[in-house]
């Protein structure tokens, strides 16, 4: 009932929804929605356990949820979430609740383009604002990027430009970032894209960031 | 903007995410490209190295040795020198842990001054790589050990999980039922094989007890045992109890457990198998029962039997052959030496002899052995035995058997006396008829010239010596016929007391006035049946034996010779009668006749009642003495112990049969009957020498007498002659009608003719004679004139017949 008196809501402006503090599931904190977070992590269970909160956090929000799966099928991780506690609605209803495959989401056409994925982030969010829902969530298992499919390069500069969309679509993302599989150096490049990062389910303002205008003005200029 | 010695504090926040995030990074190089990367926003630093346990991040050859260098030092003297490499500052910081030194941080710097306030920090950095690389390394240690724990866990699991397999397939095929119960008694593990021996699964087992399974009486025996053991936390063993199986029937099992122990030692169980006893109960029972019918077979055959393994040199006797030798059945058997101890030296060689021989030739043998006695009556086993041999023919020892045949040989050796006694009957009765009739001849014609010759002493002398040895010779006849028990007797009730006073005096003189006479008659004596007679007979044959014991000086040793006599009333049971087949158990009067003389030896005892067998001197004894006692007393129905042992002195024990009549009068003390003359007497007698002498003496004494040489000439005379006729003197045995007969026969025409009856012997007709002649007297031949006379006058003066008691002949 309360979710369909939700979704009876009218949509909020971008500005209204930038201020509106959203819970992570994880965390007692409160962020800004379209808070972008890198999640380093190095253990299965840690990164599962979080962000099974952080699905059902959202759903519970009354904001739809996008999982990007890459290291095991959908409907596996389907299951793992809900195993770690997330109350997932019925497969049908993929308006609220969104799995797919990472690589598919992100390079659809068989090539990494952060325009075009910058952009269905955009239209997710506003599906979800005009659908009545309070805000969007995204959370995507980065590993796609290392798979050597063109255009991942881009990955940090894309990440760069996710600080610039979520300006105006407060659209919320953690990006999951396995220690294990991803070097030093670009874990270091990742902290530079990020403003928030999250260590062990500790959310922590990311010294390292750079705003992306100076980043990717930087950025390109080395690339 | 910030001053260049002042610290920054973005820097000093990025230097503490380092920290942070460096515990996520998973590698070495993961971690040297994440510390670059990040040091390179520390002012004053150019570029950096990471040198982590012997590698360096990135490789450099230009660096290799200085990073090398910089540890070594750092390790002997804690502390290295800054260099200047192509003209910039290099300063080396180590990776250490108070363990351990992990590497070193090598830094160029472009501005030392600018660094030198974020020295501090970057050490620090260091240390939380350093720490972490150590936390590393103890989680892969851990990891290695608890990985090689795992593998090892994993192996005995695998092994534990074969030897678990293999137990269970042991205990779900064996065909005992294996079980666990607690310490309640309930079962909590029980194998299929309750199935096959109860009928139920385990699983209907389990929470059940063993005595669910039982009958009340049975569940209340098994369970003391098992709270017994319980109490005791000891195993128990084969335990034979009795379960109902799921159809009713009975299953007898046997079960045998060990106690379930914690670990603080208490018992919390037990643990055991159960195996059907059924079968083997009812083998054992049917071994108990085969058992038990051998045993009592070879009691009532008498036949023990043996084994004995030459190889272990051990021996098994049955219980039987324990009985058979004397032997305490709850001992082990005796030695071989112990055995042969038990029979007489001769059997004991003989058997030696056989058994040695035996174990050579391979052989059995057949033995009749005697066996040791102290005193007692003697034992006779038969003994046979065979070898025993192993798979390749080997002799391995003996088996064999013993049989009491003792009562045999006391049969044996009655039948042969039987026999004697047979063939002595036959030999004295053949002669005794035609014999005593010559001695009739003898006497009468002697009796009758005595009362010729007158003064005549050498004739008189002649005729007196040929008169006694006559009667020897009459006496002669008559002991073989007493011993042969073909002597008829004149049994009536008396008391023995006064039979045996009646004759003291006569003992007295044929003992002799040196041996003194000692009589004992028991109190209330009771009465037998016997014939007077033949008891003197009997007392001075054994006076006459004891004297002839007790004559011998050296043997006497200085005892003075004494006779003792007495009687008393016994009660001989089973036991007593044993050795005697024609004697019962009952009550008995024993008259005993002791003497204290020389004794006899075992040889003497053996043979002391054989005809003919005499110890005395040639002419001194006629062998008969003993023969006679002992026939007289079986005719009596009595039996006969002698005791005596060489240097020991005999007692002669003789046992008659007790009657409930009443004594008769003494005969003796009736009075004599006065001499007759005048009646008329028919004599018949088929002897010619005997009816011309007995008809003389008949004529002498004053009768008329009627003489026929038989039967048909006596009915004759009976026909023919007119007047009375008072007496029938008439032979037994003649040819045609014998005496009875014709006496039968003229009674029909005579009633009440008295009879007397005249016997040399009459053999196998005195039993008919007997029973037909109640009321008919005997005189037995040889007859002397003396007899005659008496005879003849009482039994005519007696009532007539057949009233008339039969009266004994006297023995002369």
């Amino acid at each position: 009932m309360d979710r369909m008196v939700s979704e009876q809501r009218h949509p909020t402006s971008a500005a209204t929804e930038k201020n509106r503090l959203v819970s992570l599931g994880f965390t007692a904190e409160r962020f800004p929605a379209g808070t972008h977070m890198c999640y380093i992590f190095n253990d299965d269970d840690e990164i599962l356990e979080q962000i099974a909160k952080y699905v059902d956090s959202g759903l519970r929000s009354n904001e739809t949820v996008g999982y990007f799966a890459d290291v095991m099928p959908t409907e596996v991780m389907r299951d793992r979430l809900q195993a770690g506690g997330a109350e997932l609605p019925p497969s049908t209803e993929d308006r609220r609740f969104a799995i797919s495959p990472a690589l598919a989401t992100y390079c659809p056409e068989g090539r990494f383009v952060p325009e075009q994925m910058l952009q269905r982030l955009r239209d997710t969010y506003q599906r979800s604002i005009d659908a009545g829902y309070a805000g969007a969530r995204a959370t995507g298992e980065m590993t796609w990027a290392l798979r050597g499919v063109p255009g991942s390069d881009r990955l940090i500069e894309y990440e760069a430009l996710i600080n610039t969309v979520v300006r105006e679509h407060p659209i919320t993302a953690i990006c999951q970032y396995d220690a294990r599989r991803f070097d030093g150096a670009t874990l270091f490049d990742v902290l530079s894209v990020h403003p928030m990062m999250v260590i062990r389910g500790q959310v922590m303002r990311n010294p390292y960031f750079i705003e992306p205008e100076r980043f990717l003005a930087k950025h390109l200029k080395q690339h | 903007m910030s001053g260049p010695h002042e610290i920054r504090a973005d820097i000093l926040a990025r230097l503490l995410l380092i920290q942070e995030t460096l515990d996520v990074l998973p590698e070495r190089e993961s971690i040297a490209a994440f510390m670059r990367r990040s040091l390179r926003d520390v002012p004053g630093v150019q570029d950096s190295l990471l040198y982590l346990e012997g590698t360096l991040f990135p490789p450099s050859a230009e660096y290799e040795e200085t990073a090398a260098h910089a540890q070594a030092a750092w390790q002997t003297s804690g502390c290295c020198k800054d260099q200047l490499i192509d003209g910039q500052r290099v300063i080396s910081l180590p990776l250490r842990t108070a363990r351990k030194l992990y590497g070193m941080l090598i830094l160029s710097l472009d501005d030392e001054t600018a660094f030198e306030p974020y020295r501090a920090f970057v050490r620090n950095v260091n240390n939380v790589v350093a720490a972490t690389l150590e936390i590393r390394e103890h989680i892969r240690r851990l990891d290695e050990a608890r990985a090689a724990l795992e593998a090892q866990v994993h192996e005995r699991t695998a092994t534990l999980r074969v030897s678990e397999e293999k137990f269970r397939a042991l205990v779900e095929t064996t065909r005992d039922w294996v079980w666990e119960v607690d310490a309640h008694g309930a079962y909590i593990y029980s194998s299929p094989r309750v199935e096959q021996l109860l009928g139920y699964t385990p699983d209907e087992v389990v929470g059940k007890t063993p005595f669910d399974f039982m009958r009340p009486a049975e569940a209340q025996r098994v369970a003391a045992t098992f709270q017994s053991a319980m109490q005791s936390a000891v195993p128990f063993d084969q335990v034979i109890n009795v379960n109902r199986h799921r159809d009713g029937h009975e299953v007898v099992i046997e079960s045998s457990g060990t106690p379930v122990l914690n670990e603080l030692g208490a018992v919390v169980g037990y643990r055991g198998i159960d195996r059907d006893f059924t079968a083997r109960q009812r083998v054992e029972d049917a071994l108990a029962r085969l058992a038990f019918e051998l045993k009592e077979a070879q009691r009532l055959a008498r036949i023990g039997s043996w084994d004995w393994d030459a190889v272990t040199d051990s021996i098994t006797w049955s219980e039987e052959y324990y009985r058979i030798f004397g032997f305490d059945p709850s001992l082990p058997p005796p030695g071989y030496a112990e055995h042969l101890a038990a029979y007489t030296p001769d059997s004991a060689s003989r058997l030696d002899a056989a058994v040695a021989r035996s174990m050579e030739t391979g052989e059995g043998y057949e033995l009749d052995l005697e066996m040791a006695s102290s005193g007692g009556r003697p034992r006779w086993i038969t003994a046979r035995s065979e070898v025993k041999r192993d798979a390749v023919g080997r002799i391995v020892g003996l088996r064999g058997t013993a049989e009491d045949i003792t009562e045999r040989k006391q049969m044996q050796a009655q039948l042969l006396q039987a026999q004697k006694l047979e063939s002595v009957g036959r030999l004295a009765g053949g002669v005794a008829h035609d014999f005593n009739n010559m001695l009739t001849a003898i006497l009468a014609n002697a009796d009758l010239t005595l009362l010729s010759v007158g003064d005549n002493e050498e004739a008189t002398q002649g005729l007196e010596e040929i008169r006694a040895a006559a009667q020897r010779s009459a006496n002669l006849t008559r002991q073989l016929l007493a011993f042969a028990r073909k002597e008829s007797i004149a049994p009536k009730v008396l008391d023995l007391n006064d039979a045996v006073e009646g004759i003291l005096k006569m003992l007295q003189r044929v003992i002799g006035e040196y041996v003194r006479l000692e009589w004992k008659p028991g109190a209330s004596l009771w009465n037998v049946k016997a014939d007077p007679a033949q008891i003197d007979q009997v007392l001075a044959n054994l006076a006459v034996n004891a004297r002839d014991a007790m004559t011998d000086e050296a043997a006497m040793q200085g005892r003075s010779a004494r006779l003792e006599v007495a009687t008393a009333n016994v009660v001989l049971d089973e036991a007593a009668v044993a050795s005697h087949p024609d004697c019962v158990p009952g009550q008995y009067v024993m008259l005993q006749v002791t003497d204290n003389g020389c004794g006899m030896d075992a040889h003497t005892l053996a043979n002391v009642f054989e005809p003919f067998y005499t110890t005395k001197a040639d002419g001194h004894g006629t062998g008969l003495g003993m023969a006679t006692v002992y026939g007289i007393v079986k005719q009596h129905k009595g039996l006969i112990v002698i005791q005596s042992a060489l240097g020991s002195g005999t007692t002669v024990s003789l046992y008659l049969p007790r009657v409930l009549d009443a004594a008769a009068p003494d005969a003796k003390a009736s009075a004599r009957p006065r001499r007759r003359g005048g009646e008329t007497i028919l004599l018949v007698d088929d002897e010619v020498s005997v009816r011309l002498p007995v008809a003389r003496m008949l004529k002498h004494l004053g009768y008329r007498v009627l003489v026929a040489s038989g039967s048909a000439e006596a009915l004759n005379i009976a026909d023919t002659h007119a007047d009375r006729v008072d007496l029938l003197l008439t032979d037994v045995i003649m040819p045609g009608m014998n005496g009875v007969q014709l006496r039968d026969e003229l009674r029909r025409r005579r009633p009440g003719l008295k009879t007397l009856c005249m016997s040399g012997y009459a053999g196998d007709l005195l039993p008919t004679v007997g029973h037909l002649t109640v009321g008919t007297k005997l005189l037995r031949k040889p007859i002397t004139l003396e007899q005659l006379e008496e005879a003849v006058a009482q039994c005519l003066d007696d009532s007539p017949a057949p009233s008339d008691n039969l009266i004994g002949a006297p023995v002369g």
